[in-house]
């Protein structure tokens, strides 16, 4: 008889899902599924609005990284206005986008991440939390908590706001950053480069310790998606799309971003909220592909700053020569290598004098009736596709969200994690955490991902305590 | 510090009282800060040596009265950690990372209303000017006559 067996809620990652966990009659695992339970409906009820107002909407989809949604919604309305952006606001809008990565990333990796990775998978759950972390590596958490600090301070700076700034908006950006915050950012920086560092080294530990999660976790072969820039170098606000196979071999490169539905096809599961994007001229099977800081690392050639550049060519250690590293344990690795390439960028942008120019806004009115946007969001490539009628009203929306193109590889990932160490006679606190370690490591951000509203068919199932199905319903 | 969603009506109430309250209290006294919601690193704001008294002003929903003021202390809610925060965590945060922490109250403000909008129910409407009376008493306790009751 098979059993399904549930754990909810996942904690530590940003909305509500849920795991199922299928076993055959034998007690083994025959299936893990990741289930995401809520919808927000964003490109359903945009619909109608003008896209002047889309870079506010849609900063709204979430509290964490609104910033992406503000400069891919953006970037979608300068396409649409046919204007060329001042070379100063592009410069501002990828000095946001780099301290929306700090401060990102330093929340997942330190304050979420962290109680795993730094005090075991085994740890009693009572002390493997934040206050847990606290204890054992004060320095960790106080880390964490600057580098945040200094990330949301910058955001703060330049959009007025740390959440949901409405700064950048179709052809440029409202304001620019003036000499005195510049220099107050400018001299925070060498503090926070050594956090990053004390963190690299940290994470090293852990990896000699964590040595069966990081042999398991994602550790398959998939393809990878980012952007790159014309020299193939790492890039998170231009570029072009960029995909590399599990042998390495760049299957698609310098792929306009406007082109990418030609890229990339989306599949829906009646089990879920989440999409399942995947690479269209393979199919849902062989295309499953992912997205951010592992996929960014593994599709560039070189990511174009010193220091930064030093820990990729360790990071690279980790695969065989020319292949991407495999195992999404290591993003958690990247996600620290980002960090410390953002504060490079930080440092340079800052430096240059095209900040203090005074053409950070172009002006047009509707040039164009399709207008794509696409940057590198923390999670991944975010992709917001307009299409206005000839007043700039809005006739179709569409987002496309890293954490619905990681998802086709959680479920994977935890199909694996239950593979290797759930057992049919016990569930212990553990196998547990190492699952839903395992979707964190993919940080996913579930309000964003989910856009479905109206169109999901529901299948409820409810199981009696033996595993028998007593009742089922379905909506069409 | 007030919090919430400024469109989701009643939601924002706690951050309309903190821009009210940025108002009146001498800038040199007080810091008035105004969040979405609450994170991680705004325990460096409670935690700096100059603070003596924080107040963090929120809402509940269908609360009766027009506001109910909670001393509230550090707390760890069993070390949970996400993208946002409760009050007695943050105060935790900053009382383990940075050994201070302030005496600190919690104010809630009804909801009645919280869908998409601006417009304020009429409670939450009723109940602002009586709450903000009520914070610049206990923040400039000198200035003012602190009534011993906390709630009305």
């Amino acid at each position: 008889m098979s059993r399904t067996i549930h754990i909810e809620p996942i904690t530590r990652i940003e909305g509500h899902a849920k795991i199922s966990i299928q076993l055959d009659a034998q007690g083994r695992v025959a299936d893990a599924r990741f289930h995401v339970t809520e919808f927000r409906g964003f490109e359903k009820f945009c619909i109608g609005r003008s896209f002047w107002e889309m870079p506010g909407i849609t900063a709204r989809v979430c509290g964490i990284c609104p910033v992406s949604h503000l400069l891919a919604s953006s970037k979608a309305g300068d396409a649409i206005l046919g204007v060329r952006t001042p070379a100063p606001a592009v410069s501002l809008r990828r000095l946001m986008n780099y301290a929306q990565l700090v401060q990102s990333h330093a929340l997942s990796f330190f304050l979420l991440s962290g109680p795993d990775l730094l005090l075991g998978m085994d740890t009693d759950p009572a002390q493997r939390n934040l206050m847990g972390l606290i204890a054992a590596h004060p320095e960790i958490a106080r880390g964490g908590i600057r580098l945040r600090a200094f990330g949301q301070h910058l955001i703060r700076t330049l959009g007025e706001r740390s959440v949901h700034p409405s700064w950048s908006v179709p052809g440029g950006v409202r304001s620019g950053l003036n000499a005195e915050a510049k220099q107050k950012i400018l001299g925070e920086l060498p503090a926070m480069f050594t956090l990053v560092d004390q963190a690299l080294d940290l994470f090293k530990d852990a990896l000699d310790r964590l040595k069966d999660e990081v042999d398991v976790y994602g550790e398959f072969p998939s393809l990878f998606m980012g952007l790159v820039g014309e020299d193939g170098g790492l890039e998170h606000y231009d570029g072009r799309l960029r995909i590399v196979a599990a042998d390495g071999k760049i299957i698609e490169d310098q792929v306009p971003p406007e082109n990418f539905p030609e890229l990339i096809a989306e599949e829906e599961e009646p089990w879920t909220y989440l999409k399942f994007p995947y690479y269209a001229p393979l199919g849902p099977e062989k295309g499953m592909y992912r997205v951010g800081p592992l996929a960014r690392l593994n599709v560039c050639d070189f990511a174009g700053t010193r220091k930064a550049d030093r820990e990729l060519r360790q990071f690279r250690h980790y695969c065989a020569p020319g292949k991407p590293v495999n195992g999404s344990f290591f993003y958690h690795y990247a996600r620290l290598i980002e960090i410390l390439h953002a504060l490079e960028r930080i440092e340079e942008l800052l430096g240059d004098d095209i900040l203090d120019a005074r053409h950070i806004r172009s002006r047009a009115g509707v040039n164009q009736n399709v207008g794509i946007g696409v940057c590198e969001a923390p999670r991944g490539t975010l992709f917001h596709h307009y299409q206005v009628d000839d007043h700039g009203l809005l006739e179709k929306v569409n987002l496309i969200i890293a954490t619905g193109q990681n998802n086709l590889a959680m479920n994977r990932t935890i199909k694996q994690i239950a593979q290797r160490f759930l057992t049919a006679e016990r569930l212990d606190e553990g196998l547990l955490n190492r699952v839903e370690h395992g979707i964190r490591a993919y940080d996913p951000c579930l309000s964003c991902s989910t856009h479905e509203a109206g169109r999901m068919p529901l299948h409820l199932e409810l199981h009696g305590a033996d595993g028998r199905l007593l009742d089922e319903a379905h909506r069409a | 510090m007030g919090y919430g969603n400024l469109l989701r009506a009643d939601d924002g109430c706690g951050r309309l009282l903190a821009a009210d309250l940025a108002k009146r209290l001498p800038p040199q006294r007080a810091q008035v800060l105004s969040a979405h919601q609450l994170t991680p690193e705004l325990c460096l704001e409670i935690a700096r040596e100059s603070v003596d008294r924080a107040l963090f002003i929120d809402v509940a929903r269908h609360q009766q009265r027009p506001f109910v003021l909670h001393r509230i202390r550090p707390e760890g809610d069993k070390g949970r950690c996400g993208h946002q925060l409760s009050p007695e965590l943050l105060l935790m945060l900053a009382q383990r990372l940075y050994g201070r922490s302030p005496r600190a109250w919690l104010l809630t403000l009804p909801a009645y209303r919280t869908t998409l909008g601006e417009e304020l129910s009429r409670q939450a409407q009723a109940a602002l000017p009586q709450a903000l009376e009520r914070c610049l008493a206990l923040l400039e306790p000198s200035r003012r006559q602190s009534p011993k009751r906390n709630n009305p």
